[in-house]
């Protein structure tokens, strides 16, 4: 039977494991042992692991050290020994690995991930950044009424631009740090053509409103989509970046969910009526092209304006 | 020699002039009060204004601003006033007129001589001296010497123009002819040496009320309440009646002066050779406002109206500029929490009779302490031009239903293209 150890970080993140075909381990600073540990606070001959040739029981005896072994924390001289028990020599950790407890079966390979290769091409970040600059200096040419100068708009929207890169940058690192592996293209990739969307729907909805004068639930409806934009990027983010079980990427999309989502909902739509001088209405203009449905007339609006009076006048009641 | 004879005769004309003032001074000065509304829980005075006695029986005349403290919050207040001695004593109050800025106010405790001002029987000749009494900066009585101009022209609220300085704390102060005679009350200064008092009419409508009992608490927004009823009635009414003048804005055609009583004022940007854009502005205001209190005024009317025309700049481009230029339109008058709701919005596409399409939006607040009584805030704009458009706009203060959605029907219909 073999005897198999797993040397640990401080923070018991294995290292390296050790697989011995004896019955017997002498740990030590000494070059004659058969586990040899560069430790100033290990002893040449610092101790022994062994398996008892009677009950078969794994056990650990003290050689004499200066500063002695923690079994799971408590000093011992000798003691027998389970698996997943941590010994504590001088500042190193040792891990004991009982072989014959079976591991658990592997976790099958996500499908989405293999669909989600596309997303890794370099060509497609480099476009989609081109796309995104595009549509920003576009967006603040169609804002302006003076004459447009690219190379004065260029700085602001590459900033913004920056910003947008913020988020897959972050989150690259850190998958490099955990998992050695950053995906930091998919991640850019990701968010470039989330905020495309988001752009994409932004002019929907001033086509909607500026046709149909939506009351409050398209509001309503208009952070529902926000929402499920949301909470779907960070998922993919997460699914990408780490390989976590599904329940634990859940959570923690939910977290950051939740910390994106409840400023905007607490402030834009729990805050009662606080007074204000000035009204509220969508100010939306659109050319005469997007003027899709049709006009009511002058005296029909002032009928239906009998009711808004009824409206203001139970405001009061409040 | 001829220069000595004009000398003396400027110095007789001064000295006549100072003579009839300190006259005056000496002769009402038993009759003129200071005001002052007085903060119960401090004791201290919280404002000040001069008011002037009309009959023996202790009735005195002052502004409506000067005690309107007092009749928002008549738990909170007293109504005080101070004679020529420093002598105080409380009084009660009998009548407002919020319209014209009056209040008649009564001494509880009357003395064995009291004094009165005698009131005109006619407003005096323009250009004739007239004096405004009253009480600036808690200083004592003073004389302004002014000369009468006449009723302002072009307004709705009747006033009459003095030249001369009104100070704030004169404000109900009574302003009278050589003979000593009321013919006018201070009420607003309009900067530099012009003064608006309220004429004699509307005074004596007020002092018809003299024997009336003391308005209850309860009774003194009731009180309001009618009288802005019945204003913006008469108003609206007039604003109805009348065929609107049009004028020509760009390539529309929109009302212009209305009626007499607003000014109107034009601005271009044609001069900014920087922008893209040519923008037209006309606007008109009535510009008297009615003073409910410091933190609410009423009564008022804007019109407004812009034409933008985006000379270089593609459909687009002028859309979106478009769209900022009608955005964040604010309230025309002074309103807070307290005296009216939010504001609701109704928005449409809306195509008038004269087939100019708009997008329209229409606003409205109600004033909590008087049922049937709107501030009307209306936005639109055309949407029949590439780069080219109308923006209309228009507020109403303390308006009633139906004189809005008048006012608001005419004024959409009276758009058109050229």
């Amino acid at each position: 039977m073999a005897i198999v150890l797993e040397l640990l970080s401080r923070k018991n993140i294995p290292l390296k494991h050790f697989k011995f075909e004896q019955d017997y381990v002498c740990v030590g600073r000494d070059f004659n042992n058969d586990l040899r540990l560069d430790d100033p606070y290990i002893c040449p001959s610092h101790m022994l692991v062994a398996i008892d040739p009677e009950s078969g029981q794994l056990m650990v005896n003290d050689c004499q050290s200066t500063n002695g072994i923690k079994v799971n924390g408590k000093y011992v001289k000798q003691a027998n020994l389970v698996s997943n028990d941590i010994i504590k020599i001088g500042r190193t950790r040792i891990r004991i690995i009982d072989t014959k407890v079976p591991l658990p079966i592997a976790m099958p390979l996500s499908e989405l991930e293999e669909n989600l290769s596309w997303l890794n091409k370099l060509s497609l970040a480099f476009s989609l950044v081109f796309a995104c600059l595009a549509y920003l200096l576009f967006s603040q040419y169609l804002n302006s009424v003076e004459e447009f100068k690219l190379i004065n708009a260029l700085p602001s929207e590459l900033g913004q631009l920056g910003m947008m890169l913020i988020w897959p940058l972050g989150i690259a690192t850190l998958a490099k740090v955990v998992k050695k592996e950053s995906h930091l293209i998919n991640q850019i990739n990701l968010t470039l053509l989330t905020s495309l969307l988001i752009f994409a729907l932004n002019l929907l909805q001033k086509v909607i409103i500026f046709n149909i004068q939506p009351d409050g639930w398209f509001s309503w409806l208009e952070l529902l989509v926000f929402a499920v934009i949301v909470i779907s990027f960070i998922w993919l983010s997460l699914f990408i970046a780490f390989h976590q079980p599904d329940k634990r990427r859940n959570y923690i999309t939910a977290a950051i969910s939740i910390l994106v989502l409840a400023p905007i909902l607490t402030l834009g739509f729990l805050k009662d009526d606080e007074f204000n001088s000035r009204p509220k209405y969508n100010p939306i203009l659109l050319a005469p092209i997007y003027n899709i449905t049709g006009t009511i007339g002058s005296e029909d609006f002032v009928d239906k304006s009998q009711k808004l009076f009824d409206r203001v006048d139970n405001l009061k009641n409040n | 020699m001829r220069i000595f004879i004009f000398l003396l005769s400027i110095i007789c004309t001064f000295s006549h002039s100072q003579q009839t003032a300190q006259s005056l001074f000496g002769q009402y000065q038993t009759a003129l009060y200071q005001i002052k509304i007085i903060d119960l829980e401090s004791g201290n005075k919280s404002s000040i204004g001069s008011g002037f006695q009309v009959d023996k029986a202790g009735n005195i005349v002052t502004n409506y601003h000067v005690v309107s403290e007092y009749i928002y919050y008549p738990e909170k207040f007293k109504i005080v006033y101070m004679d020529h001695l420093g002598e105080e004593g409380p009084l009660k109050l009998v009548d407002l007129d919020v319209i014209n800025d009056l209040a008649l106010v009564r001494k509880v405790n009357l003395s064995d001589a009291e004094e009165a001002f005698p009131i005109a029987p006619e407003l005096p000749s323009q250009g004739s001296n007239i004096y405004s009494l009253g009480n600036p900066h808690d200083l004592g009585m003073i004389v302004v010497p002014g000369t009468f101009n006449g009723l302002k022209k072009n307004s709705f609220y009747q006033r009459i123009h003095f030249t001369g300085s009104i100070n704030p704390g004169m404000s109900g102060g009574p302003v009278v002819n050589e003979l000593g005679q009321v013919m006018g009350v201070n009420v607003a200064t309009a900067g530099n040496q012009i003064g608006f008092l309220i004429p004699l009419a509307k005074v004596n409508e007020l002092i018809e009320n003299k024997d009336a009992a003391p308005l209850a608490n309860d009774q003194l927004k009731v009180r309001i309440h009618t009288q802005l009823m019945v204003n913006q009635q008469r108003l609206f009414s007039r604003l109805k009646s009348q065929p609107w003048k049009t004028a020509n804005l760009g390539q529309a055609s929109v009302p212009a002066q209305i009626t007499e009583f607003v000014s109107c004022w034009g601005d271009s940007n044609a001069n900014d050779t920087d922008v893209l854009y040519l923008s037209v502005e006309n606007r008109c205001r009535l510009d008297e406002q009615i003073f409910l209190h410091s933190g609410l005024t009423t009564g008022g009317v804007e019109l407004e109206f812009e034409w933008l025309e985006g000379k270089d700049l593609s459909q687009h481009r002028f859309y979106s500029f478009y769209t900022d230029s009608i955005t964040g339109a604010g309230a025309g008058n002074k309103a807070g929490k307290i005296d009216v709701t939010n504001y609701r919005c109704q928005e449409d596409k809306v195509t008038n009779i004269h087939g100019v399409t708009s997008k329209t939006v229409f606003c409205l607040r109600a004033y909590k302490d008087y049922q049937q009584l709107y501030d009307v805030l209306f936005v639109a704009a055309t949407l029949d031009h590439q780069d080219k458009g109308l923006i209309s706009h228009f507020t109403l203060a303390g308006v009633g239903r139906e004189s809005a959605s008048a006012f608001t029907q005419k004024f959409m219909d009276s758009i058109e293209w050229q």
